[in-house]
């Protein structure tokens, strides 16, 4: 026996042990930095010979189990902020709606795949170059024990802005006090986003919830996992109801692994200090710039390639 | 005609019989192609199947197998350099090529490009594509060589010279017989399996016959969800995964004592 399964509707079998783990490894850094993982499961099925169309469909499917039993283990710690989690999600889906027409109205000028990847390698870059270089800092200034004076200082005229905003309401969760206007916008911004890039977009909303809504990075990881539960479930039940890309098999295998593993992560997350989980997602966010960057630079092995799906 | 005349002559009709359903068996034998196994289950373990195909052949005769599923319209992307970055520059499609395409020779040089205008091999498959898209005809030959190899990345396309082995079971019969493994990327649908004899280098005959493959259990279970009841199968799929993310979430708890 060679324990493989067939997918049916990715029309191919794959080893069983292959999906259990990819799945594990993936859930694991979902549990640990709250990000969906879709930015590394979806390339690693494409190069598993997954049709790119089903890997990102089926790949939404799974997150769904991996967020769903990452943010049961973030509720359990105290970790998610249900009210801070459903402004965002009501945003994301205004920004997702939005960012569906900008695809659609690019596609037809044939410099979609341009935008796209363009747009992946400049808000990675800012994202990953600004919590790497935040971390650090915050780190050394913890080691001189200066993070006192560090709050001391002004407020910043962003800051000041922010407070300006009407209906200042506290989010005891994250203990912050904002206009729930902030977080509305930041939804529809990252929803926008996500769509444009085809993601979950839980590597742009975590370092959003930190430095510009200034949620502690633990409420930050279970509070994006609880909105991205819903992200991703709607784009499985869209993917399915309009391209029927969904490999519920291959979804099954992912999500009994990553499921496992995003509890794993959630537990080792307790463990690490909130600056050491900053420099390990921009890490993260980093390596994968850096992965679709050589894809732009470097020549293809093939000039063509099947053009995904059944 | 009386009805006692009929059964004085039934022994001699029925020797007749026999001798004519004896003599169009063995003349089937001589041209019959056999696929072993005769139809192929695609299930839940399904993860590609090893086949055999044997069939006879006048003395002194080469051969080639062939083995092609339907023939359809492949979608690709095309890739090119935009303000030197490597994009997706837009769709070629590539029409009447098949989905499986599998070729096997006696002698390695019948299936080799100088083989000639010969009616198998890739050359023979390029012939019969049409190409569509942004291409211009200088391209085509570039375009399906790329088509080919990716083919053969999904071993979904294979060329075997030399792979059809001959048996000299009596100098009077010789039999033909490939074993190839079919991959798990085998779709559904009906395949034609052709055995080309030729002597001296001319063609002197075509057998073919044809097997089949089929969906059952879960794949075709859900495969037929998935197509004809989209929503419901989404819905199934979330429901699923977020059952199954609570269940582990519940055991974790559990072994781990909460929190």
């Amino acid at each position: 026996m060679d324990w493989s399964f067939y997918l049916p509707i990715a029309g191919h079998s794959l080893n069983i042990f292959v999906l259990l783990g990819l799945g594990a490894a993936v859930g694991f850094l979902s549990g640990l930095t709250g990000v969906g993982g879709g930015f590394l499961m979806t390339p690693l099925l494409i190069m598993g010979g997954i049709p790119p169309t089903i890997a990102a469909a089926s790949d939404s499917n799974q997150i769904v189990a991996a967020t769903t039993s990452g943010t049961y283990a973030h509720y359990r710690m105290g970790n998610v902020d249900l009210k801070m989690g459903l402004i965002l999600l009501a945003g994301g889906f205004l920004g997702g709606t939005a960012g569906v027409q900008i695809i659609k109205l690019l596609r037809p000028l044939g410099d979609a795949d341009f935008f796209i990847k363009t747009t992946y390698v400049v808000m990675l870059s800012l994202v990953g170059s600004y919590m790497l270089v935040d971390s650090i800092r915050a780190r050394k200034r913890e080691a001189a024990g200066a993070a006192l004076l560090e709050h001391a200082t002004s407020p910043s005229r962003f800051r000041r802005m922010v407070r300006a905003l009407p209906w200042q309401t506290h989010f005891a969760k994250s203990n912050v006090t904002l206009s729930p206007i902030l977080p509305f916008l930041v939804g529809a911004f990252v929803g926008m986003l996500a769509a444009i890039m085809g993601l979950g977009g839980g590597f742009i909303m975590v370092p959003m919830m930190c430095y510009v809504l200034e949620m502690p990075m633990r409420v930050v990881v279970g509070t994006n996992l609880f909105q991205e539960v819903f992200v991703c479930a709607n784009v499985t039940i869209m993917q399915a109801a309009s391209n029927h890309t969904v490999d519920l098999v291959l979804a099954i295998l992912l999500l009994l692994g990553s499921s496992l593993g995003a509890q794993m992560g959630a537990r080792f997350s307790h463990r690490l200090k909130a600056d050491h989980l900053k420099t390990l997602l921009a890490c993260v966010v980093l390596a994968v710039m850096i992965k679709i960057l050589l894809g732009l630079v470097l020549s293809p092995h093939y000039m063509l390639d099947f053009k995904g799906g059944e | 005609m009386s009805g006692r005349a009929m059964p004085k002559r039934a022994p001699l009709t029925g020797l007749v019989l026999l001798l004519l359903v004896g003599l169009a068996t063995s003349a089937a034998a001589a041209g019959k192609l056999v696929v072993e196994p005769s139809s192929v289950t695609i299930n839940a373990f399904f993860s590609g199947i090893q086949m055999t195909v044997t069939g006879d052949l006048p003395p002194g005769s080469q051969a080639v197998l062939t083995v092609r599923g339907k023939r359809i319209e492949e979608e690709l992307m095309r890739k090119s350099r935009h303000w030197d970055l490597w994009m997706n520059s837009g769709e070629v499609d590539i029409d009447n090529a098949p989905l499986l395409y599998m070729a096997f020779s006696s002698e390695p040089n019948l299936l080799s490009p100088a083989a000639g205008q010969v009616p198998w091999g890739y050359a023979a498959l390029e012939r019969n594509a049409q190409f569509i898209g942004r291409l211009k005809p200088v391209e085509d030959d570039t375009i399906f060589k790329e088509f080919v190899e990716l083919k053969e990345r999904d071993e979904l396309y294979h060329l075997e010279p030399g792979g059809l082995r001959i048996n000299h079971a009596s100098p009077e019969r010789w039999q033909a017989r490939a074993d190839f493994r079919l991959p798990s990327r085998l779709k559904r649908g009906v395949y034609h399996v052709s055995l080309w004899v030729l002597k001296d280098g001319k063609l002197v005959e075509k057998r073919s016959t044809t097997f089949k493959a089929e969906l059952t259990g879960l794949p075709a279970f859900l495969q037929v969800m998935a197509r004809k009841h989209g929503v419901l199968y989404g819905l199934l799929a979330v429901v699923l995964a977020m059952v199954v993310g609570m269940l582990s979430g519940l055991v974790f708890h559990r072994k781990g004592g909460g929190h």
